[in-house]
């Protein structure tokens, strides 16, 4: 059961469209939010936080409407893209005032706050106001300010900016961990390679509008109009191209600097790979390895919005 | 299919019955009583106060005492007129506890971008404008209508009469009704000037500007033109003006007294206005 609906959501600021006619629903797990600058990621997180009212269309959050509706963020977790910070207060005060405003008494407040540092590699007992964190640091506070009570939902706005590349790393694990866990986690980045490092599962946006949602891997194979390039390593590479050549469903073959390796380009995918089965069963051949080179995130994401 | 295993456990810990405004009010009245400027103006404040408990001892002395004389001078005497300049003579003090204490607070959240993530907690932006207006509400009340009352009180326990009620019966909604309205429109203009920029010196530049322009404008203006009506564009005189009705005193300009509560509560609501559509999250195209 979805615990995120979006049902033709828009948002329009006078003449310029944010979004339009967004739809979706999401399920528990990480789902990577990807889109160029301007697509209206940051908008659909602010609609989705209830801090902008959607212009058209609608908006549930675990059935509930966000616009409004406070008692619903005690349930959702946000971390905004920019610093949101005092810079004079220590990480663990400042995310146990927030807490405070959730209701929490001032110890259990302290107490979460300390837990939540810890998940995100902080030290909690760290005394230092925030003004002397550095980057990496400060988005590892807004991380913990927004899972400090465990949400059902977390909207991660660019959650992996500016930190170091262990950095990158632990929060990467820690998204996929907050995934596995149950937590519906919508996760926005420009960098594809981090987002597919935390899932296979992406909402594509263009222009405000959602260009693609789903596996990445199946938003791959739904693209029919555009040849798809495999890469094959075997023992006798030119004995198989010309097979491949003879058995059709390809459009293209090229060598590589590897001796052992070729690409070839097919127009219909499903075919292509039925009949390399068949290729593989034959004596001699020797293929080792077959590779799909553009079924990547940075593909589907190059092909798909350029 | 994805498999989670729904091992987390989602805080169900006992919730405060406390209105999120009034934690946020309580942390900001802990961050303004923490501001020396502030410390000094109460103490200020508490000045004014041990004066008029010195005229409340005057007045309960026996005039055939050694310091009985001072009972004949006009001024020292806890009554509507003194209470009434007890008020009124502290504007300077109303303002520069609103400059320490206020002007400061939303700009400094539009500066660190604090807003977004307020506004995504439980928390409704009247929370927000309440909790951010407390430290206002209770500064300016302690050198208004807690001390006057009090004062009120005290006259009546020293000289165990009610005496004053029934000669100025009016006092304590005076007290009260001028109270209110200086403090409401004091906070509503000081917090929205705060949330017009996300520059914490700018916002006190704007603050002192728009307490102190229109109010030299409009006397220059009357003294121009020999009339009182540009005594409305100040909120000096329009202050003075409407605690003069309230206490049933001489008005000081020939204005009419509900003109110029019609513009304080026009200031108030402006005010108001303007924090309603400043404080929200920073809309992504546009980028106020």
């Amino acid at each position: 059961m979805p615990t995120l609906e979006v049902q033709d959501l828009s948002r329009w600021y006078g003449e310029v469209i944010g979004l339009s006619g967004a739809s979706f629903a999401l399920e528990p797990g990480v789902t990577g939010l990807l889109g160029p600058n301007g697509a209206g990621k940051s908008t659909l997180l602010k609609v989705l936080t209830g801090q902008i009212r959607p212009s058209r269309g609608g908006v549930r959050i675990l059935g509930e409407v966000p616009w409004g509706n406070p008692d619903l963020f005690h349930r959702v977790g946000y971390c905004p893209e920019t610093d949101s910070i005092y810079p004079e207060l220590g990480a663990r005060e400042f995310i146990a005032a927030m807490l405070r405003l959730a209701g929490l008494s001032a110890s259990e407040a302290t107490q979460k706050a300390g837990e939540a540092l810890t998940r995100t590699g902080l030290d909690p007992e760290l005394r230092k106001p925030m003004a002397a964190f550095s980057k990496g640091m400060r988005q590892r506070t807004k991380l913990a300010q927004a899972l400090a009570l465990a949400p059902e939902i977390l909207l991660l706005d660019e959650p992996l900016n500016g930190m170091d590349p262990v950095g990158r790393k632990e929060t990467i694990d820690l998204v996929v961990q907050l995934g596995r866990e149950g937590h519906t986690v919508l996760v926005s980045s420009h960098i594809l390679h981090e987002v597919e490092q935390m899932t296979p599962h992406i909402l594509l946006l263009h222009q405000g509008r959602v260009l693609a949602h789903g596996d990445v891997h199946e938003i791959r194979d739904l693209i029919e109009d555009r040849a798809r390039s495999v890469r094959l390593r075997c023992r006798e590479p030119h004995r198989l191209a010309g097979r491949l050549m003879e058995m059709g469903a390809v459009s293209g073959i090229r060598f590589t600097d590897e001796p052992d390796v070729l690409v070839v380009e097919t127009g219909h995918a499903d075919l292509f790979f039925a009949r390399l089965t068949q290729l593989g069963l034959e004596d001699g051949l020797g293929i080792e390895e077959v590779q799909p080179l553009d079924d990547d995130l940075h593909s589907v994401f190059e092909y798909l919005v350029r | 299919m994805p498999i989670h295993d729904f091992s987390y456990r989602h805080w169900e810990g006992e919730r405060s019955e406390r209105p999120p405004a009034l934690v946020l009010g309580s942390a900001q009245i802990r961050v303004a009583l923490q501001r020396r400027a502030v410390k000094l103006l109460l103490l200020v404040s508490g000045l004014f106060v041990i004066a008029y408990l010195g005229i409340l001892y005057v007045e309960t002395m026996p005039r055939d005492g050694l310091l009985g004389f001072l009972r004949n001078i006009p001024l020292v005497k806890l009554d509507g007129r003194t209470l009434q300049i007890f008020l009124d003579r502290q504007r300077l003090l109303h303002y520069l506890i609103c400059l320490a204490a206020g002007a400061e607070v939303i700009a400094l959240d539009r500066r660190f971008r604090t807003l977004q993530i307020y506004l995504a907690r439980p928390l409704r932006v009247p929370d927000y404008l309440v909790g951010k207006a407390l430290p206002l509400l209770l500064l300016l009340s302690l050198c208004t209508w807690v001390p006057a009352l009090l004062l009120l009180v005290l006259k009546s326990a020293t000289t165990a009469s009610f005496e004053w009620l029934r000669q100025e019966p009016h006092l304590p909604f005076a007290i009260v009704a001028y109270s209110t309205l200086l403090i409401l429109c004091l906070t509503s203009i000081t917090l929205a000037v705060s949330s017009l920029t996300s520059s914490p010196r700018l916002a006190s530049g704007q603050l002192v500007a728009v307490l102190l322009f229109p109010s030299a404008a409009g006397d220059i203006l009357a003294a121009l033109t020999h009339d009182d009506a540009w005594q409305l564009l100040s909120l000096n005189a329009n202050l003075d003006q409407v605690c003069s009705w309230f206490f049933r005193r001489e008005l000081p300009y020939e204005l009419s007294p509900w003109a110029t509560l019609a513009m304080l509560l026009a200031l108030t609501a402006a005010g108001i206005a303007i924090l309603l559509r400043r404080v929200r999250a920073v809309d992504v195209v546009g980028g106020s």
